[in-house]
């Protein structure tokens, strides 16, 4: 009862504003996709197979250097582990499925640190991010990443274009499209699949700047579009990054990363 | 091993008889004649220019139902106080005199004192200098214990049945601690919304429950280990909405019993306290009627005579916060479905056909539902989305016939059934549905065995077919769950729909005997079936009463107690049907004194232990549930009463206490609501012309709960999902809070209107109840309690 009290009083807005998930303010791990060696769709791979897991770090301005530590276990044995020193590099890692039904990783990101084992930071963790992550191994019946496709912002598509930092003056030349500050709520809107029987896929979404609600979007096979309603600032003129991350919840992750321009 | 335990105190009750002297107390086939109880004395009407003092002594007439009909002063002063004695009395109120259970119409000799000016007296409380504390609807056997004192408060019973005299009667303990709430008592609490369970949170021994709620918190014990009756059958909800109000109305209970402990094998199942809402006959002597209306609901009650020995009541309540619900939410927030609604009713028809029988029929049913559809889920917990919906029902026929078999033998018989029904959604994550036939019979015989042992022995039966659906995360033990801070979207989730029948049988036996005058000694035998499970329990109870002097009583208690596991925690799917009953063993002592003028004060000690407690398993995995866990609770209670005839009246209790569990771990911890201290102070004053005030305040220790130390990003999910530090390491600030209350009361010929403004936390204490965590629980900031909450209501009295 208490954690229906709680959710009740989170639904109903009867608390303080504590910070919107949406909202990327400093550096962020926001998903991990798995993808088998040589059928990058596939997020389960059969024991003995390499799988590549690949981290989506956002910042709030320039990408800071994330040292990081992770670990791989399997029926609570560690059987694999990485570590990084502070690199802006896309953080990832690759191992070999073990031959259990389930592995799961955990371990740290440490923006300008390097990690301290896979829970501590040398320095303050007070930045760090914690990561789990859970996959199945499966040689029955492999689970598919989902796809994020059919971006648009208001009306007009929204093609993949190259993506200045975030903060940072807009530039005619980079195709962005443009939003005046302070303008009213723009629909975002994106399509997923594929679906298995069933699926339901979660899409979460984040910027860098302005509000962006709600927090998560669900698509379902018959309603294959979510959309968002992004507010621009008032106060900030430039670049805006935007990420959208789909989940099935059972390991499957995709992403697309997408940038706004706000102007005067 | 429960026979085992049985054949060794077995002996000690067939025994019992044996030590009983002959001729201590009272004598079988004495008239079992009941004194009228003084329940509101007026507030006297005096003329602006009468000053001084006057003691005088008044013969009153009161009818059947308590009314006063003539007031005579016997030795008039000749001043304008008689008027104003003879006008008091007459507007005052009476419990009536009774035969058996059956009012009567009687004569008493009344003392009162008036005074006018600085130097003035309270006016006098009762007959002699004590109230009586009989109470209006104890049976004959239930009396057998009185303390009769001759020549102090002569009464005549109408009919001519000499009542001999009656000064002090005091109802004999079956228990170790009852504290009782009734008359006036039961709605004068400030803060408390004239609702008479409020008041049982000025008692020594209850807990402070989160958010107002309502919550049993008794002794240390978990909600869920306690137990509430009406009328003497369980009843599993009180409350509408977790603790807006109670679904009983005042004017329709006689009394309210609190058992904070060693209470009687009457009462089983359970190892915390018990609570006994006792109804009240309807009158028989004319019709009455209320309403009270306030913010929120209105309620009704009309009683009256349908015979001269058949008395009706009939009692309804509905809120009206869905009439304008709608208009005071943001419409972006959520659809509204079904806007909160709660009603309650209670129809109550008592038979008498004849001296020594009574047959009582109640139907009583209370009813919440609310039902809203989110637009969004919240940021930290994606499944819980869509409808959030609550839907209580509880319906119940009850049927009781207490029939006096000869003057030594009273037997007592109901049945009590109806379907309860709870259902519980948080979107599609989280869906609760449980329907379910209650049948409760009881059935108990007191016998006097001689002159000084009574033997009570019954039986009570739960037989309950139910029907559960459940999906959600998996089943986790009730108190120390640590882990309900965390989102549900990343809980391993799981359904069921278990069905059958519990069936829950007991018998009880207990022996009230005096081997002298001043002591009375209560054992008790109960043994209980439990089919979920299979298996019995036998508990052994023990209570000493030993009188030291007119004014002064120490109690021991020891005994067992034993509780089966809930539904959920047994039943295949959700739990495991393999538990063993929890267990408890109470051991008390207290002293209780009573000052002149009615005040009262007492000092109660007490020490429980628990064992089989049913935990999780660590494993989280099926069958969830083992009796692993243990625990022990010990304190002080102390407490003061001055009385409510008074022009200021109060109570005041303290309670220091400690209250710990231990887990599969094998640590110890504070229990959940674990508070060291509890002060509670309430005053009320009878200002004249009507007008009365009062005042609450509370002082009570900060929960524990547990700290979360950081989070971590469950990437399959989305969500972060907390690290718990040790399970309720920290505790929450002292809670404080002030309520006030004001009332004011016109009298008219025929009927009185009162209006009442009731606030709660008068001075907005922003109390903590807990934390809030953003999502990534980095940050966290204060749950706080319920801000100040003022209240207006209206009551009509014919």
């Amino acid at each position: 009862m208490s954690r229906l009290a709680a959710s009740v009083l989170l639904l109903a807005g009867c608390v303080a504003d504590l910070g919107s998930p949406t909202l990327v303010d400093d550096t962020r791990v926001l998903a991990v996709r798995a993808e088998v060696e040589g059928h990058p769709d596939r997020a389960s791979p059969a024991p003995g197979e390499s799988v590549r897991l690949t981290f989506l770090v956002a910042h709030e301005t320039a990408p800071r250097p994330v040292g990081f530590h992770l670990v791989a276990s399997a029926a609570g044995e560690p059987f694999a582990e990485t570590a990084s020193e502070p690199t802006t590099a896309p953080p990832s890692f690759d191992l070999v499925a073990p031959a259990a039904p389930e592995l799961t990783v955990r371990g740290i990101f440490c923006p300008d640190a390097a990690a301290d084992g896979p829970d501590g930071c040398a320095g303050s963790a007070a930045l760090a991010t914690r990561v789990r992550y859970s996959l199945a191994v499966t040689d029955t019946d492999p689970n598919r990443n989902p796809t994020l496709a059919d971006v648009r912002l208001g009306d007009a598509d929204w093609p993949e274009a190259p993506l200045p930092n975030a903060g940072s003056p807009c530039d005619a030349g980079t195709g962005l499209p443009t939003v005046q500050a302070g303008g009213g709520p723009t629909p975002l809107s994106f399509t997923a699949g594929p679906f298995d029987p069933d699926e339901e896929l979660q899409v979460s979404h984040h910027a860098t700047a302005g509000d962006l609600s709600p927090t998560f979007s669900f698509l379902s096979p018959g309603a294959e579009r979510g959309e968002a309603r992004w507010a621009p600032p008032d106060d900030r003129i430039g670049v805006v990054r935007f990420w959208l991350v789909a989940l099935d919840r059972r390991g499957g992750t995709g992403w697309v990363e997408r940038a706004a321009c706000v102007v005067p | 091993m429960p026979f085992a335990s049985m054949r060794s105190v077995l002996p000690w009750l067939l025994l019992v008889p044996c030590f009983a002297p002959a001729g201590a107390l009272a004598q079988p086939g004495e008239p079992a004649l009941t004194p009228p109880r003084l329940l509101e004395l007026a507030e006297p009407d005096y003329p602006d220019d009468l000053e001084g003092e006057a003691t005088l002594v008044l013969d009153l007439t009161l009818d059947a139902g308590g009314t006063v009909t003539d007031a005579r002063v016997v030795d008039p002063t000749g001043t304008p106080f008689d008027t104003v004695a003879r006008d008091t009395l007459l507007r005052s109120r009476f419990a009536p005199a009774r035969r058996a259970t059956t009012p009567i119409p009687s004569r008493i000799r009344f003392r009162l004192a008036l005074g006018t000016g600085p130097n003035a007296t309270a006016p006098a409380d009762a007959p002699g200098e004590e109230a009586p504390e009989l109470h209006s609807d104890l049976s004959p056997m239930q009396v057998e214990g009185a303390e009769l004192h001759s020549g102090v408060s002569p009464m005549q019973v109408e009919d001519g049945e000499g009542f001999g005299a009656v000064a002090r009667v005091r109802r004999p303990a079956r228990e170790a601690v009852r504290r009782t709430l009734e008359g006036e008592a039961l709605t004068w609490v400030p803060g408390g919304g004239n609702d008479p369970l409020r008041a049982l949170e000025l008692l020594p021994g209850i807990g402070r429950p989160p958010f107002n709620g309502g919550l049993l918190l008794v002794r240390g014990a978990s909600p869920h280990e306690s137990q509430a009756f009406y009328g003497g059958m369980a009843v599993p909800l009180l409350f509408h909405f977790g603790g807006l109000t109670s679904f009983v109305q005042p004017p329709l209970i006689d009394r309210i019993d609190f058992y904070p402990g060693s209470f009687s094998v009457r009462y089983g199942r359970k190892v915390g306290g018990a609570v006994e809402v006792v109804p009240r006959d309807p009158a028989t002597d004319r019709f009455r009627g209320e309403v009270d209306v306030d913010l929120i609901d209105t309620s009704f009650v009309a009683e009256g005579p349908l015979s001269d020995d058949l008395g009706v009541s009939a009692a309804a309540r509905r809120s009206y916060v869905d009439f304008f619900f709608t208009e005071v939410v943001p419409e972006e927030l959520f659809d509204v479905v079904a806007a909160p609604v709660y009603y309650d009713y209670q129809l109550a028809l008592t038979w008498r056909p004849r001296p020594g029988d009574t047959v009582r029929a109640m139907l009583y049913g209370s009813s919440d539902r609310v039902s809203l559809v989110f637009a969004d889920p919240p940021d930290t917990d994606p499944v819980v989305r869509g409808n959030v919906a609550v839907d209580t029902e509880l319906h119940r026929l009850h049927v009781g016939w207490t029939r006096r078999l000869s003057d030594a033998v009273e037997q007592e018989l109901s049945v009590a059934a109806g379907p309860t029904s709870l259902g519980l959604r948080l979107g599609d994550a989280v869906r609760l549905e449980t329907d379910s036939l209650h049948v409760w019979t009881r059935a108990e015989w007191r016998v006097r065995l001689s002159h000084a042992v009574k033997l009570t022995a019954g039986w009570d039966a739960l037989v309950s077919p139910f029907d559960v659906a459940y999906r959600g995360p998996v089943p986790r033990q009730s108190e120390g769950n640590f882990a309900s801070a965390g989102p549900v979207t990343t809980e391993p989730g799981t359904e069921a729909s278990p069905s059958g029948t519990l069936v829950h049988p007991a018998l009880y036996v207990e022996s009230a005997l005096h081997p002298y005058r001043s002591l009375r000694l209560v054992l008790g035998l109960r043994l209980d079936w439990y089919s979920d499970i299979e298996e019995w329990s036998f508990d052994p109870r023990l209570v000493a009463v030993q009188s030291l002097g007119e004014r002064t009583r120490v109690t021991l208690g020891a005994g067992l107690f034993s509780q089966p596991p809930s539904l959920q925690e047994s039943a295949p799917g959700l739990g495991n049907p393999d538990l063993e009953p929890s267990q408890a063993l109470h051991l008390g002592a207290g002293v209780e004194h009573e000052l002149p003028a009615g005040f009262e004060v007492g000092a109660d000690a007490f020490y429980k232990r628990l064992w089989r407690r049913v935990v999780s398993l660590p494993s989280g995995e099926p069958p969830y549930f083992s009796n692993d866990g243990t625990g022990r609770i010990f304190g002080l209670e102390l407490y003061g009463r001055v009385p409510f005839a008074r022009r200021l009246f109060g109570t005041f209790s303290y309670t220091l206490s400690r209250s710990e569990r231990r887990d599969p771990d094998g640590r110890w911890r504070p229990f959940d609501y674990d508070q060291s201290h509890v002060l509670v102070g309430a005053f009320g004053w009878r200002l004249g012309r009507g007008w009365e005030a009062g005042a609450a305040f509370r002082l009570v220790s900060g929960n524990p709960y547990t700290p979360v130390e950081h989070g971590t990003l469950d990437l399959g999910h989305g969500v972060y999902v907390p690290t718990y530090g040790p399970v309720n390491s920290e505790r929450n600030p002292w809670y404080h809070r002030l309520d006030v209350r004001v009332e004011k009361t016109w009298d008219f010929d025929a009927w009185r209107l009162a209006l009442r403004l009731d606030v709660q936390n008068v001075y907005n204490a922003e109390n903590r109840e807990g934390l809030i965590h953003d999502y990534r629980f980095r940050e966290r900031t204060d749950l706080p309690g319920l801000p100040i909450l003022p209240s207006l209501g209206i009551r009509g009295q014919m």
